[in-house]
C-alpha cells in the first residue's frame, strides 16, 4: 500500500493525465477543422469504445471469460431485449438489475 | 402576442433550455451512476483508503471506471508510477470524445473549453452527442453538455460520499456494479441501426476481450480504436459493393 502522501500526488497525477486526454483534441482543434476521414471514423466512437467496456464487463468473472454458470449473461439479453422494446433507459436498467437478482438467488 | 404568422423552424434554444435539456436527457442515467458511485465509495475504502482520499478522487480525476483500477491497484500494492500509467491509458478514450465535441463547439472561449474538458465523462458525452446529432444545432448547444456533465458530477460526489458512509452496508450480493454496462448498453442499442456499427460494436468487443492480459489495461483504447477502423471498413465495403451492384 502506498504511503498517505504519495497517494495525494498518485491522484493529482491521475488527474492531469485524465484531463490532458479530455482536453486534448478540444483544446488544439480550436479553429482547426478535423481531416475527413478523422471525421468518418469518430462516428463509430460510440458502438467502439462501449463495446469495449460492455462486453468484458458481462462476459468475465474474476478475470476469465465465463459463458456457463454467468448470471450476468442472462440478466444482460433481457436487459437488451427491455432496452429494443422500450428505447427507455430506465426501464433497461431496472429489467437488467431485476433479472440479476432473481437469476442469483435462484442459483 | 403578435400576429406574426408561425414560421416553420422551431425558435432556437436559449442557454437556459440547453442546460435544463442536458439535465433532463442526463437523469435516466442516474440511476445506473448512483450505484456505481456507491459501489466505487465501499471499494475504495475496502481498499484501505481514507475516506478523504476517495472522496477527493471523485473530483480530481472523476472517471468511475479508472478509479475503481486505481482502488483496487492501490490495494494490491501497485506503485504510483504503474496506478498513474493506468489510470491514463484506461481514460485515453477521452481523447476520441474531445476529438468528436470539438467539431460542435467552435469558437468557444477557452474558460468554456476547460470545463468543458473537465465534465466529458462516458454517460455524459453520448448523451450530449446524441443531441448534437439528432437536434438542430444552436449556438447555446454547449450548455446542454454543462447539464449532462454537471448533474453528473453533483450525483458522482453524492453517491460516492453515500458509498463511503454506508461501506458494509451495501451487500456484495447486490451486485450494483452491473448497473454500468446496463447503462452503457441503453445507449449504445439505440446507435446500432447499420451493419457499420454493428461490425465496430462486434470487433471492439473481441479486442477487449482477447486484449485483456495486456499491461496497463491498454486493451480498452486498443478495442475502441480497432472497433472504430473496422466500423469505417465495413461502411467503405459496403458502399463499393452497392456501387458495383449499381
Amino acid at each position: 500500500m502506498i504511503g498517505s502522501d504519495v497517494i495525494w500526488l498518485v491522484m493529482v497525477a491521475s488527474g492531469l493525465l485524465t484531463f490532458a486526454a479530455r482536453f486534448s483534441m478540444i483544446g488544439l482543434f480550436q479553429d482547426r477543422e478535423l481531416p475527413q476521414i478523422i471525421k468518418q471514423i469518430l462516428t463509430y466512437v460510440a458502438p467502439s469504445v462501449l463495446a469495449a467496456i460492455i462486453i468484458p464487463d458481462v462476459l468475465l468473472i474474476d478475470g476469465a471469460v465465463t459463458v456457463l454458470d454467468n448470471p450476468k449473461i442472462p440478466a444482460f439479453l433481457l436487459a437488451m431485449v427491455a432496452a429494443a422494446l422500450t428505447r427507455n433507459v430506465l426501464v433497461t436498467i431496472s429489467t437488467g438489475m431485476i433479472a440479476l437478482w432473481i437469476i442469483t438467488a435462484w442459483i | 402576442m403578435s400576429s406574426v404568422a408561425p414560421t416553420k423552424t422551431a425558435p432556437t434554444k436559449t442557454a437556459r433550455d440547453e442546460f435544463w435539456d442536458g439535465v433532463k436527457d442526463e437523469t435516466p442515467l442516474m440511476l445506473g451512476v448512483f450505484p456505481f458511485g456507491m459501489v466505487f465509495g465501499v471499494l475504495g475504502i475496502e481498499a484501505g483508503l481514507e475516506p478523504l482520499v476517495v472522496m477527493a478522487m471523485s473530483i480530481i480525476v472523476f472517471g468511475g471506471a479508472s478509479q475503481v483500477v486505481f482502488a483496487q491497484m492501490a490495494s494490491a500494492g501497485a506503485s504510483g508510477l504503474v496506478i498513474t500509467g493506468t489510470v491514463g491509458i484506461i481514460n485515453l478514450r477521452h481523447a476520441l470524445y474531445s476529438a468528436t465535441m470539438t467539431q460542435y463547439i467552435e469558437g468557444l472561449p477557452m474558460r468554456w473549453r476547460v470545463l468543458l474538458a473537465y465534465l466529458l465523462t462516458d454517460e455524459a458525452f453520448f448523451v450530449t452527442l446524441n443531441r448534437m446529432q439528432t437536434k438542430p444545432p444552436s449556438p447555446f448547444m454547449h450548455y446542454h453538455m454543462l447539464g449532462t456533465g454537471g448533474l453528473l458530477w453533483v450525483m458522482w460526489q453524492i453517491s460516492t460520499a453515500i458509498g463511503v458512509g454506508l461501506g458494509e452496508l451495501i451487500p456484495d450480493s447486490l451486485n450494483l456494479g452491473f448497473a454500468i454496462p446496463l447503462t452503457f448498453m441503453a445507449i449504445t442499442l439505440p446507435q446500432i441501426t447499420s451493419i457499420p456499427p454493428l461490425v465496430a460494436l462486434l470487433v471492439a468487443g473481441t479486442v477487449a476481450i482477447l486484449g485483456q492480459d495486456l499491461p496497463w489495461n491498454i486493451w480498452v483504447i486498443a478495442a475502441g480504436l480497432v472497433g472504430m477502423i473496422a466500423g469505417y471498413c465495413a461502411e467503405l465495403i459496403l458502399a463499393k459493393k452497392k456501387g458495383d451492384a449499381a
